[in-house]
């Protein structure tokens, strides 16, 4: 099957001489449609690099990425953001919710962004926190929320588009044990809805929950596990009870 | 002393950090006070060259005028009245010069030096028979030398030479202009009109000529005869002054809105220096220690640039004699740096204090302050309500940044109303009593001064409109980075950010029109100007949409470099 994110020699280096860091260094990737792949390794091991290059955050010095068979690595600025808004998700470890917006305003953003309707975007974004279980914190900017509603606002804003990808970044990492049994429970949803997940996380216990496992050392791919689907109930969620 | 030196090398290490940031203050402070400068120099320089000419040329403390010349006897004769010398006949009589035809007021005047009254010859020499000798700033419009050949009342004769004089106003401050020629020639030509007699008089108290001028007709005194010779220099001063007073605010603006986004920029150093143990007080010191040594710099610069600049203005016109040094003297370099401090220690000191007052896990946390209402309805397009969101938490800033444009709105405004009235003086200095062709001195002179203000206040404005669109941009780093990241392109960012700049900066330029049109015309009043200050309402019209177009491009251009970032480093280090 024609996977949904290739890419190959991807490479990202900081810094010359010695000095030099490969925070990515000649990777090759292929993410199939629907299949849930946890990155893992330790701090500045390059997974959140690899991140914003397959997400079109950032730029690579070399290679090829391939997104729903378009090659994006060469694209314009304008050509990525287009791209962004209906393909990829993000869910990032600091949230990074637009602080001046609420939280229904954050989870519109995208759609509005994409060329929706207010009135539809509006209607998406109700269904979304509805869904998070925040319908009744819609109104409230980030500040007045906690850090799991925080990120569970974060997780609608990424599938208002419906995107074919969803790129998470330490999604629990700046949460507590009760806030981040809440988002694995969101993400052991959408995997058993067959979305493409690509989570980078240093939490082997999360990780161990997702379809294939790569571990990451100093930019390279060190080991890749698949571990394939585990069932119903069995997913991210029910890590939620052990975290 | 150990905190001193500590604040002043942070200063100092802060200022080459950023050269570029510290060459637009330094260029906004120091059109300010070159302007000061200029303004005080002509200022001082405004009577010299008068009292220079007055003293060479003899001049008189009044001068009486009449028909009759037993009416100047016994005026000679009045109390008061020191010294008084023979009458000189004075009429009108055609003037021709090549082909050009104008009026002139002929005196007829003895060969031998007068008295009182004693023209100075500039050049070529005094009187002969057939010859004439012209005011210098009538000849210089006419373009006569000596040896030049001149008709008068039909009759040849030879400029024998150029003279000044403070018996009467140089043209075209008086019109027609003054030609001397001997008293026995002047008998021979034909006058236009009724001939009349002029009496210089040498007064026993020259500082009562107005008194004595009041209780005599036909007597004007000296100081009206100064005050008509130097308008142009206190018509530039008053241009100069008034200019310095718009370009200071624009100048203290520009340091507030620096400051401001150099402490947005800055909010994590604010924390690691309060973290090491920095106290508010040294913060704030060395944020006001970096801006006072540019302030001074400033200071410097303008003293020397306006110093430079001082002889175009201060210069006289033709008619007087130059007045020789202009150099700056403790006054003018004391109100100079006072000004320059002045205004960048106020500017400084409330976004320092607010700086250095911010607590240390806030200042390391998070460098934009978090929102503390909304303010903006939502509905709106998503990049424009986020830009709005952006500047309704920056509420000072948006306000400085209006108040930038309300002023040089005004005062470009002002400028157009100035040059309307001299536009008018100088049509309605025509008919047989001007030279055709020739340029007023007095209104050139203004107009130029008006340029130079209005160039130095547009670059002060494009200096305000950029920092205010750095420092908003700066502040919206992230945002615009994870719009971005959600799928805004750079150019929906830049154009939200732009459009949400110009709504205060719409309703400011708005304002900026009257505003403009009454300190104009509060100016005309203090001046005792007769001037109408009329704008055409086109002209009003135009200058709203031009001065928002240069808005929106200047501020286009930071915001755009800025939502051009690299999306990732972006969101992983703010």
């Amino acid at each position: 099957m024609e996977p949904i994110l290739r890419a190959q020699r991807l490479r990202k280096h900081y810094g010359t001489g010695t000095g030099l860091v490969r925070a990515v260094d000649d990777v090759d990737l292929d993410v199939a449609s629907g299949e849930a792949l946890a990155v893992v390794g330790p701090s500045g091991c390059g997974k959140s690099t690899l991140l914003h290059l397959l997400g079109m955050l950032d730029r690579p010095d070399g290679g090829e990425i391939w997104l729903g068979g378009e090659r994006i690595d060469r694209l314009s600025e304008t050509a990525a953001a287009r791209l962004r808004r209906r393909a990829v998700g993000f869910v990032f470890q600091a949230f990074h919710l637009v602080d001046e917006l609420t939280a229904r305003e954050n989870v519109e953003l995208p759609a509005l962004l994409a060329g929706a309707s207010p009135r539809a975007a509006r209607r998406r974004a109700a269904a979304l926190l509805d869904r998070v279980g925040l319908a009744h914190r819609a109104g409230h900017l980030p500040a007045q929320l906690s850090g799991g509603q925080r990120q569970r606002v974060a997780v609608a804003r990424a599938l208002v588009n419906d995107p074919g990808l969803l790129l998470a970044d330490e999604p629990t990492g700046n949460l507590d044990t009760a806030a981040a049994g809440e988002v694995l429970r969101l993400f052991d949803e959408l995997r058993a809805e067959g979305r493409t997940l690509l989570i980078v996380t240093h939490d082997s216990r999360i990780a161990a929950a997702a379809d294939r496992l790569i571990t990451m050392r100093d930019g390279v791919f060190v080991d890749q596990t698949v571990l394939g689907r585990t069932g119903h109930g069995t997913g991210l969620g029910a890590l939620s009870g052990l975290v | 002393m150990g905190r001193l030196l500590l604040a002043f090398r942070l200063a100092w290490r802060d200022l080459r950090r950023h050269r570029a940031q510290a060459f637009w203050l330094l260029v906004a402070i120091a059109a300010t006070t070159t302007t000061l400068t200029l303004g005080l120099l002509v200022r001082n320089a405004a009577d010299a060259p008068w009292d220079r000419t007055r003293a060479a040329t003899a001049g008189p403390d009044a001068v009486a005028t009449a028909s009759d010349a037993r009416a100047l006897a016994a005026l000679a004769k009045a109390d008061g009245v020191a010294d008084a010398v023979r009458p000189f006949p004075t009429f009108a009589v055609r003037l021709g010069v090549r082909d050009v035809q104008v009026n002139a007021v002929v005196q007829g005047r003895d060969t031998a030096p007068s008295r009182i009254d004693r023209p100075y010859v500039t050049s070529g020499s005094w009187l002969r028979r057939g010859s004439v000798v012209v005011e210098r700033a009538f000849a210089e419009a006419l373009r006569v030398r000596p040896g030049d050949q001149v008709t008068a009342g039909g009759r040849r004769f030879t400029v024998a030479g150029i003279a000044v004089t403070t018996g009467r106003a140089p043209y075209p401050s008086s019109a027609p202009g003054l030609i001397w020629t001997t008293r026995a020639d002047a008998a021979r030509l034909p006058a236009l009109a009724q001939r009349r007699l002029t009496m210089p008089l040498r007064l026993e108290d020259p500082s009562a000529a107005p008194a004595f001028a009041a209780r005599h007709p036909g007597v004007t005194p000296w100081q009206a005869l100064s005050e008509y010779a130097t308008a142009e220099l206190r018509l530039a001063d008053n241009a100069l002054i008034t200019g310095s007073w718009a370009l200071a605010i624009l100048a203290g603006l520009c340091v507030a809105l620096l400051v401001g986004g150099r402490l947005a920029e800055q909010s994590r150093r604010v924390g690691l220096l309060k973290a090491a143990g920095a106290t508010p007080a040294v913060v704030a010191l060395a944020l006001l220690a970096e801006h006072l040594f540019i302030a001074v710099a400033a200071a410097v610069v303008g003293l020397l640039a306006g110093w430079a600049a001082s002889p175009l203005l201060t210069g006289p016109n033709a008619g007087l004699l130059a007045s020789g040094d202009t150099a700056p003297t403790f006054g003018v370099v004391a109100a100079v740096l006072l000004l320059a401090l002045g205004v960048t220690a106020t500017a400084t000191a409330f976004p320092a204090l607010r700086g250095a007052r911010v607590t240390t896990a806030q200042a390391l946390r998070d460098p934009v302050r978090p929102p503390r209402r909304l303010g903006v309805p939502s509905g709106l397009p998503v990049t424009l309500l986020l830009g709005l969101r952006i500047a309704a938490r920056r509420v000072r800033r948006t306000v400085l940044a209006a108040l930038s444009t309300a002023v040089t709105v005004a005062m470009i405004v002002a400028a157009l109303a100035m040059n309307r009235d001299v536009a008018r003086m100088d049509n309605r200095a025509t008919g047989p009593d001007f030279v055709p062709g020739a340029g007023n001195p007095v209104t050139e002179r203004v107009s130029q001064i008006v340029l130079v203000l209005a160039v130095a206040m547009l670059l002060l404005a494009a200096v305000n409109a950029v920092l205010t669109a750095w420092a908003t941009s700066l502040d919206t780093l992230r945002t615009s980075a994870l719009a971005r990241a959600l799928g805004a392109t750079p150019r929906q960012i830049t154009s939200g950010l732009v459009a949400a700049h110009m709504l205060p900066a719409a309703a400011a330029a708005a304002g900026g029109i009257p505003l403009g049109l009454a300190v104009y015309a509060a100016a005309r009043a203090v001046g005792h100007s007769s001037a109408s200050g009329h704008v055409p309402i086109l002209w009003l019209a135009a200058v709203l949409p031009t001065a928002l177009a240069a808005i929106a491009a200047l501020t286009a251009i930071p915001v755009r470099q800025a939502a051009t970032r690299p999306i990732a480093p972006t969101l992983t280090t703010t």
